[in-house]
């Protein structure tokens, strides 16, 4: 396989944008990319929440792959979620997403594809190394696992674990083609899975949780949420010049009210984005297909503090 | 989370980003390492704010050691203090993101002086890494500093690299316990190093003086009695005039033959080099280093001799004996 490296940096975590019939919003998600991208070094589309990846058909999700690919052809990282129900789906929906890029990637040589995948959402810990060989087999691609214990706690099943276990992660980041992390959990976990992961040099682990990023800094990256919202906010978070002395009480205000931004929007994330991009007019409709609505006072709140930053 | 807790998160990560240098210590660090024991020259650590304390300190611990080291402000670098640089020098330079202004502004002039560079940098594709001949990654995973307003764990694992290039020195030079104590006289060279030059001068009877227009013989004797080496030539008004030292008299054979009968003005070396009594006796120490001597002369108002100091002085008088496998020779003879 060719090298990959992912990017270090700030990858957001897409919102799809749907019309008032809950159809794709193909013309506003292309604003939006177009809108975020000078700031952030890469995107994810179709993750779980942020981007309800679960809620679309196959066919909607080559859709949205392809508009996407089209649009950045190959010049601009997109991770993109692979996850189904099962690991059969996982499986068909890598294959089928490899057959929309064969047809799109016009250059090979600048392929910036890499496609996450939330392991524990349909398999348990127990063979998951062997697993993975088998399914990065199928395309040419890099992969990263997306550790997200929350959004396995939603999952019915059999599977006791929510986080991969530390040892299977070690083994897991021995795999050639998987070569990076998104992580969602504490601290210490955060840790431990340094320590496992330090084996691979280039295997690179970005935090997925805004808090844990701004308390502890990942040198690495982040997968922001909230960045859909205030991509230049967070773009000067990342690369802030702390050598400059009067910046740092300004640096300090913004992240303690991004702390707030976060713990706020993490309870409905694609819910709220969509409903103030809506407000400011960059999305024409601020539906979603999670059911679930917000308060008005929520709303005022996230305008409150992006007012401030 | 409570504050005992969240010093303990700190104090993980802080511990995470030293053990993940474990694994980076390879050819690069051999490479660091080699280099600096066929240095003729001393380490030069050079850094800008918090990088530039952890320079500070891995100097110090260099110096404890047995390797000669300074530390060159980056930014008085530029206005003057390039001067202490030689050739035979090496410098490391530590920057976590390798784009430090003052640090990537000095590079290119020290290459030009034709110095060595090492890189500390969390950043192996950095401008200042790419015009490194070394790069040591001390880069680090996660900071603990909220906002990662300050660096935290990224300047311990520069300290702590920094250790451990000191000790591997150590192990390559086999330096001793008696070594150790050599550099620790009285038990902290630091302690000694920031004494005034006042406080460990050589005064009064102690002082080797002679005056212009005596023989050689004179002056030899005078050498010999007071036993640091030289002696300094004062004028009629007894102002100084001028130093003869041991490598005075030996340049002085191998040109003239027979010196016995020749007067100390013939073969002194005029204008000796002085240092204030208020100064330190670590920047006595710089300025030895950097004319290359081991006397310097301490004068009262009028220009006359108030006292004399030597590099045993500031090292240590009875503990101090040149190691020449430790301490480098070259330099040390005026």
């Amino acid at each position: 396989m060719q090298e990959y490296f992912p990017p270090k940096g700030l990858i957001v975590d897409l919102i799809t944008p749907l019309n008032d019939d809950l159809s794709f919003a193909k013309n506003d998600f292309l604003n939006h990319i177009q809108r975020i991208r000078p700031y952030v070094d890469g995107i994810m589309i179709l993750s779980p929440d942020t981007g309800e990846g679960f809620e679309f058909s196959s066919e909607e999700k080559k859709e949205i792959i392809g508009t996407c690919i089209e649009y950045i052809k190959s010049q601009f990282p997109i991770f993109i979620c692979i996850t189904g129900d099962t690991e059969e789906e996982t499986k068909e929906n890598m294959v089928v997403f490899d057959s929309i890029l064969k047809k799109l990637l016009y250059d090979k040589s600048k392929i910036n594809i890499f496609w996450v995948d939330i392991p524990l959402y349909y398999h348990s810990n127990r063979g998951l190394p062997d697993m993975y060989k088998t399914l990065c087999s199928l395309t040419n691609y890099p992969l990263l696992i997306y550790n997200y214990p929350g959004i396995v706690d939603k999952v019915k099943g059999p599977f006791n674990r929510r986080n991969i276990r530390t040892s299977v992660l070690k083994e897991l980041s021995l795999i050639e083609h998987i070569v990076g992390l998104i992580f969602k959990g504490d601290l210490r976990r955060a840790l431990n899975y340094q320590s496992a992961i330090r084996i691979r040099s280039n295997f690179i682990l970005y935090d997925s949780d805004e808090n844990l990023f701004l308390n502890f800094p990942n040198k690495n990256g982040l997968v922001s949420v909230s960045a859909n919202l205030i991509p230049k906010v967070w773009k000067e978070m990342l690369y802030k010049n702390n050598d400059d002395s009067s910046n740092l009480e300004h640096i300090w205000d913004k992240g303690n009210m991004l702390v707030k931004l976060s713990d706020i929007i993490k309870e409905a994330p694609c819910i709220i984005i969509k409903e103030l991009l809506n407000r400011e007019g960059l999305l024409h409709s601020n539906r979603c297909r999670f059911k679930g609505s917000i308060s008005q006072q929520t709303i005022e709140e996230v305008e409150n503090i992006i007012s401030h930053l | 989370m409570d504050i005992t807790e969240y010093a303990k998160e700190v104090l993980r990560i802080e511990a995470e980003s030293i053990l993940a240098l474990i694994k980076r210590i390879g050819p690069e660090f051999e490479k660091a390492v080699n280099m600096i024991l066929s240095s003729r020259g001393r380490v030069i650590l050079t850094g800008m704010g918090k990088s530039g304390l952890i320079g500070r300190k891995i100097s110090a611990t260099l110096n404890s050691t047995g390797t000669p080291s300074i530390f060159l402000h980056p930014a008085e670098a530029i206005h003057g203090d390039l001067g202490m640089v030689t050739i035979d020098d090496i410098v490391i330079a530590i920057s976590n993101g390798g784009r430090t202004v003052e640090i990537n502004r000095l590079l290119p002039i020290l290459k030009d002086i034709g110095v060595k560079i090492i890189a500390f940098t969390g950043d192996i594709s950095s401008p200042m890494a790419k015009m490194s001949d070394i790069v040591i990654n001390v880069g680090v995973e996660r900071e603990a500093c909220p906002m990662g307003l300050a660096p935290t764990a990224s300047t311990t694992a520069a300290l702590a690299m920094g250790d451990a290039l000191a000790v591997a020195l150590i192990h390559c030079r086999r330096f001793t316990k008696d070594d150790f104590k050599k550099f620790h006289p009285g038990g902290s060279l630091g302690e000694r190093l920031s004494s005034r030059v006042k406080d460990i001068m050589l005064t009064g009877n102690r002082v080797p003086i002679v005056s212009i227009g005596s023989n050689i013989k004179d002056a030899l004797e005078e050498i010999n009695k007071k036993g640091i080496g030289a002696t300094l030539v004062v004028g009629e008004d007894q102002r100084l005039i001028g130093i003869i030292c041991d490598g005075d008299i030996r340049r002085a054979i191998v040109r003239y033959g027979d010196i016995q009968n020749m007067k100390v003005e013939d073969i002194m070396t005029p204008s000796p080099k002085v240092v204030d009594e208020d100064q330190s006796a670590g920047e006595a120490l710089s300025l030895m280093e950097f004319y290359g001597i081991t006397h310097l002369v301490i004068l009262d108002e009028k220009g006359g001799v108030k006292g004399i100091i030597h590099l045993h002085d500031i090292l240590g008088r009875e503990e101090f004996k040149i190691n020449a496998g430790i301490f480098p020779t070259k330099g040390f003879d005026s």
